[in-house]
């Protein structure tokens, strides 16, 4: 079944194909793709979140890229949420009307499952159950996903998402925003022992976050210590790398233990920090757990993991209807 | 109106806000500035709180998500404008619609808001003191806001 996905709920406006559940014909991003270059390719963050100007022309490369045709798509998954609700009409309605027009089979994915089936999506996936973390900008959420269909929410933050703590420390270090990036460079140059800043792990057998503690110890340092702070800005990313990385690590093989699982995985964009795959996947060996991560260039916002996801969904008999709308948030997955 | 009172922790923060939660009875805009870290979403845990929204819902930071939004005895729309780059996107978001609902409706970096398209009842700023203590002045505008502000330094 050739399936078309759509994904808009945040910043990204993107449509991929699939042949069927695991293989992708094409995977497009409208910040990645030549769409920009219709706003002069100058600001991203505007034309971003332009999804009704973007979703055309991201569905259409995403059908030639597949080398198929408009009447070669068999059906349609798109996600319904949680996002914002502005930028997840966009996608939604457009997936609603193309399904609609062409008598296609259609569902909606919830975002976070999406990206829990783009770990599927990677050459060598994790056999059920197992523990998955997904962290982002946005989220920072550790599942038990014990078959296709059954996704346990263990916890989540209580602030900032994780992803977010690394753009905000970017950003008070001087390094710009979004710098998650930069600060895992930076990290790499630093010696992580060189300061000390706190581990949050609220309640030890909890597997909730909060990392605006972390944040808030940070900006503390830096007020302390403007006189020598251009010397000190690796070692800081670094001490500061390492407190995430200390929290994500533990509560991630706990889960893992708690649940009985052998296996762990990571998604979202935080899980394309390197550095944190080569702790977590040293610290869960330790424990006889292996890690699993997805694609590189599935771990951000993407429309393969959607059509993925929506694959298995059409094919249970989980289809939507033309009355149903959009969520921005879930309590519970 | 201006008030002004310092909280010298994160949970003295989070109880200021419950406490104006409680006291807000309808629908009311709110700007909330502060640097980062200076104590914006633990101001609004508080106030979510206070406004009745069940502890099942966490308050997070909506610096990525731009709105969250919670039920509660007044509803409550939490927003953070910091990652928009000019007013023209406040359309792509559906500030209008936002607007006009009868909700709590705070807003962190309210900067790039033009005049006219939403009138604060109520400014909140946020400073960080030498010693790392958090100033929070209150400047109401209007009855209602005002009436809100006087039963808070009660």
């Amino acid at each position: 079944m050739i399936i078309l996905g759509i994904e808009s709920s945040c910043d990204e406006t993107a449509a991929a194909v699939l042949a069927d559940q695991h293989t992708i014909l094409s995977s497009v991003v409208s910040t990645q793709v030549a769409v920009h270059h219709k706003y002069g390719g100058v600001v991203p963050e505007l034309a971003s979140r332009m999804h009704i100007e973007a979703i055309a022309p991201v569905v259409s490369e995403a059908v030639e890229q597949a080398g198929i045709t408009l009447d070669d798509i068999e059906a349609v998954a798109v996600t319904r949420g949680p996002g914002l609700v502005g930028a997840l009409l966009v996608g939604f309605s457009f997936a609603k009307a193309f399904a609609w027009a062409r008598n296609l089979p259609w569902t909606g994915v919830n975002h976070l499952e999406g990206h829990i089936y783009s770990i599927l999506l990677s050459e060598d996936p994790p056999a059920f159950p197992f523990a998955a973390l997904v962290a982002s900008g946005g989220h920072t959420n550790i599942y038990h996903v014990a078959s296709h269909d059954d996704f346990e929410l263990m916890g989540q933050t209580r602030d900032d998402a994780a992803g977010e703590a690394f753009d905000k420390v970017a950003k008070m270090l001087g390094l710009g925003y979004p710098g998650g990036a930069v600060v895992e460079k930076l990290a790499s140059q630093g010696d992580p022992t060189r300061v000390k800043f706190p581990r949050t792990y609220l309640d030890k057998d909890g597997f909730d976050f909060s990392f605006s503690g972390l944040k808030s110890a940070v900006s503390r340092f830096i007020h302390l210590n403007k006189d020598n702070l251009e010397e000190m800005i690796p070692h800081i990313a670094a001490g500061f790398q390492a407190a995430v990385m200390d929290v994500l690590s533990f509560k991630l093989i706990h889960a893992a233990e708690a649940r009985g699982c052998k296996s762990i995985a990571m998604a979202g964009g935080v899980s394309a920090n390197s550095a944190l795959a080569v702790r977590v996947a040293a610290d869960a060996s330790k424990r006889g757990i292996r890690l699993y991560l997805p694609p590189k260039d599935l771990c951000g916002d993407n429309a393969a993991m959607i059509a993925a996801r929506g694959h298995r969904l059409i094919q249970e008999g989980n289809l939507c209807q033309l009355d149903q709308d959009v969520f921005s948030r879930t309590r519970f997955l | 109106m201006k008030q002004t009172v310092i909280t010298r922790a994160g949970e003295e923060t989070r109880e200021l806000g419950e406490k104006l939660g409680r006291l807000i009875q309808g629908g009311i805009a709110i700007s909330l500035t502060g640097d980062l870290g200076a104590g914006k979403t633990t101001f609004v845990q508080g106030l979510a709180k206070g406004l009745g929204v069940p502890d099942s819902f966490y308050v997070t930071s909506p610096t990525y998500t731009i709105i969250n939004e919670y039920p509660g005895r007044v509803d409550l729309c939490h927003m953070d404008l910091y990652r928009l780059g000019s007013s023209d996107e406040l359309d792509y978001i559906g500030f209008d619609e936002i607007v006009d609902s009868d909700r709590v409706i705070i807003i962190e970096w309210p900067g790039i808001i033009e005049p006219g398209q939403i009138n604060f009842d109520l400014d909140i700023i946020l400073a960080i003191d030498e010693q790392f203590n958090r100033k929070i002045s209150f400047i109401a505008s209007g009855l209602e806001a005002a009436k809100v502000l006087r039963n808070l330094f009660v």
